[in-house]
Formats: C-alpha cells, sequence, structure tokens
C-alpha cells in the first residue's frame, strides 16, 4: 500500500495518552511540574489506578509498576506539535523515570491488516 | 414495443451511466478495498496479531542473536515464536532480555534463555507493540506500563522492530486506519450510489415493460 503523506493523522497525542513514570516520593507535585511544562500545554494529567499494566482506572490504589514506581497518562485533545521536544522536556523533569514517547527508535514498522501485511521504514 | 425499446435504451443507458462514472481506478480501489473489509473479517484481531508477531522473528530474528522481547499482546506471539523455533531447533543460541515482568513470566515457560543489560547491554534485534505511531515512526508506548524496562531495552538494539495491526484501539497505528477508511468509504460509497441508483433505473424499467403486457 502506498502511504499518502497528506493524509497522515496530524501527530499523536488525542487518539492515546501519553504515560509517564515517575517516582513514588511527592508523585502529586511531579505530576504538576510535568503537566506545567510548555510542551504539554492542555494535557490532563491522569494518576494511573488499579493494575499498571491498563490506563482505564480499575481499582483503589494507585498503579505500582514493575519498577516500584507510578503512572501519570497525560491526556492530550489536540495533536502534538514537537513530539522529540516533548519527550526532551518531560524526561528532564526531575522526578520523571521515563515517558512512553519513542522517538526516532524504531526501524521498521510491520502492521497486519485488511491488505495482508505492509512494512514501512 | 417503441416504449420498450426506448426501456432497454434507458436501462443501456443508466449501465453506460454507472460505467462512465465510475472511472477503472475506482472500480478496482473499490473492489480491493471490499474484499479486504471481507479479508478482515476473516480474521480476528488476534490472528492478525500473531501473523505480525511470527512474521517479525521470521524476518529478523537469527542464531546466535541476543534478542529483545516486548511487552503486550501482539508482542506476546512473537515471544511465542521465538519459543517454537528454539523448540524445533530452527533458532539456535539465542539468549533474549524481556521488558516485563509478564514477558519474562511467559519466557521461562517456552524454555527461552534469558539474559539482563547487565551482561549484555548491546542487542541485535528488538521486537515489541506499540500504542500509536505517527508519519515519521514515532511511537507512543506505555499503556501496558512496561515503558522504562521497554525503552531501556530498545534503546539498545540495533534494529527495533515495530509490530501492529489495523483499526485496534489499542495498538493505534491511526494513521493507517485512517487512510484505510477515507479510501474504503469513499469509494464504497460511490459503488453503492451507482448500484443503487441502475437498480432504480432497473426497477423503472420491469415497471413500464408490466404495464406495456398489461395494455396489451
Amino acid at each position: 500500500m502506498t502511504v499518502d503523506e497528506s493524509k497522515l493523522c496530524d501527530g499523536l497525542g488525542p487518539g492515546f495518552p501519553i504515560p509517564v513514570e515517575i517516582t513514588p516520593f511527592c508523585h502529586e507535585h511531579t505530576m504538576r511540574q510535568v503537566a506545567a511544562l510548555d510542551s504539554c500545554a492542555g494535557c490532563k494529567p491522569v494518576l494511573r489506578m488499579g493494575s499498571s499494566s491498563s490506563n482505564q482506572p480499575d481499582g483503589d490504589e494507585i498503579a505500582v509498576t514493575d519498577n516500584g514506581n507510578y503512572i501519570v497518562d497525560l491526556h492530550f485533545e489536540e495533536a502534538i506539535k514537537d513530539a522529540r521536544k516533548m519527550a526532551l522536556d518531560i524526561k528532564a523533569v526531575v522526578g520523571v523515570v521515563d515517558h512512553g514517547l519513542f522517538c526516532d527508535m524504531s526501524t521498521a514498522v510491520i502492521i497486519a491488516g485488511k491488505d495482508g501485511i505492509s512494512v514501512k521504514k | 414495443m417503441r416504449i420498450q425499446n426506448l426501456s432497454t435504451a434507458l436501462l443501456t443507458l443508466s449501465l453506460g451511466t454507472v460505467t462512465a462514472f465510475s472511472p477503472i481506478a475506482i472500480t478496482r480501489q473499490s473492489t480491493s478495498s471490499f474484499a479486504l473489509n471481507m479479508a478482515e473479517t476473516a480474521l480476528t484481531q488476534d490472528e492478525l496479531k500473531k501473523m505480525v508477531g511470527y512474521k517479525a522473528v521470521d524476518d529478523y530474528v537469527k542464531s546466535g542473536m541476543v534478542v529483545g522481547l516486548g511487552t503486550g499482546s501482539t508482542a506476546y506471539y512473537a515471544v511465542e515464536r521465538v519459543g517454537n523455533l528454539l523448540k524445533s531447533g530452527e533458532l539456535k543460541d539465542i539468549v533474549c532480555i524481556p521488558t516485563s515482568e509478564r514477558t519474562k513470566e511467559q519466557a521461562l515457560s517456552l524454555d527461552i534463555p534469558l539474559v539482563t543489560l547487565d551482561t549484555h547491554s548491546k542487542l541485535d534485534v528488538a521486537i515489541d507493540g506499540a500504542d500509536e505511531v505517527d508519519p515519521s515512526l514515532n511511537l507512543v508506548k506505555g499503556g501496558g506500563g512496561a515503558l522504562l524496562r521497554e525503552k531501556m531495552v530498545e534503546v539498545m538494539a540495533d534494529k527495533f522492530i515495530v509490530i501492529g495491526t489495523y483499526n485496534n484501539k489499542k495498538l493505534g497505528l491511526q494513521y493507517d486506519t485512517h487512510i484505510i477508511c477515507t479510501h474504503a468509504h469513499t469509494y464504497i460509497f460511490i459503488y453503492f450510489l451507482f448500484l443503487k441508483f441502475s437498480l432504480f433505473i432497473f426497477l423503472i424499467y420491469l415497471f413500464v415493460i408490466q404495464n406495456i403486457i398489461k395494455s396489451i
């Protein structure tokens, strides 16, 4: 399948919230720091509750990752303008362990679907 | 008789119009989209995940490699494939680094030899799913909560292979979904519009014939 660049979506964000792994120590403070970043303007930070393996709240306890940390899901209404900048800005907040933006890392994306399998590099 | 000829001409004209208004390219695409939709309903999401998970391993994992194992419902099948190929002997001397406790348990159940970044800082390949992909192949990951270990492992891989399926809310790939929907829906819409139009004309034709027969 040929990918028509003009028909690509505006960007990451509205389709799926961006998870940010933060230290449990003063997590509310860290959440505020992340949400206050210019590059995260307009986001709604939601602390992940229940199981850490789902971003749907499914419990009353704060979700804890394999590494003993918490996760904040950043919900966006509009497409993120500069994912690379946002990735750097979030990572620079003290208290953030890492985040779910993987920029310039993938070698190939293989997708199975209607027209069989397509590969994008 | 004259009226019947007229009706026949009308029918021919309506069919002709259908052909004239649907250029070959559109007809072909709408047909293929239709066929593809049929194909999609035939395969469940799990079957698609399995297909793509298996392909990634078959294409990129070779004997002797250090392999990063992703986390999630699609990566699950890649891990399964590595386990199967090791068991059958098609792959040898593989060591793997899991990106979560869940994947670690799955790999252990399949007797896949595991190591950590502490002993192996460089990986040949890592395979994992994604929650969303943008046109530059930037990803959002971590819906499943394993983002830190995934990133630590995958950033050290020579090749990072991302696998996913269309139309899967959880495994986004939103832009592809949009492309397919835009094309398919438009073409199918036009296609059915013409079908309805020609059917309408055909019914008028039958109605006219019936009246002629009655009058005779």
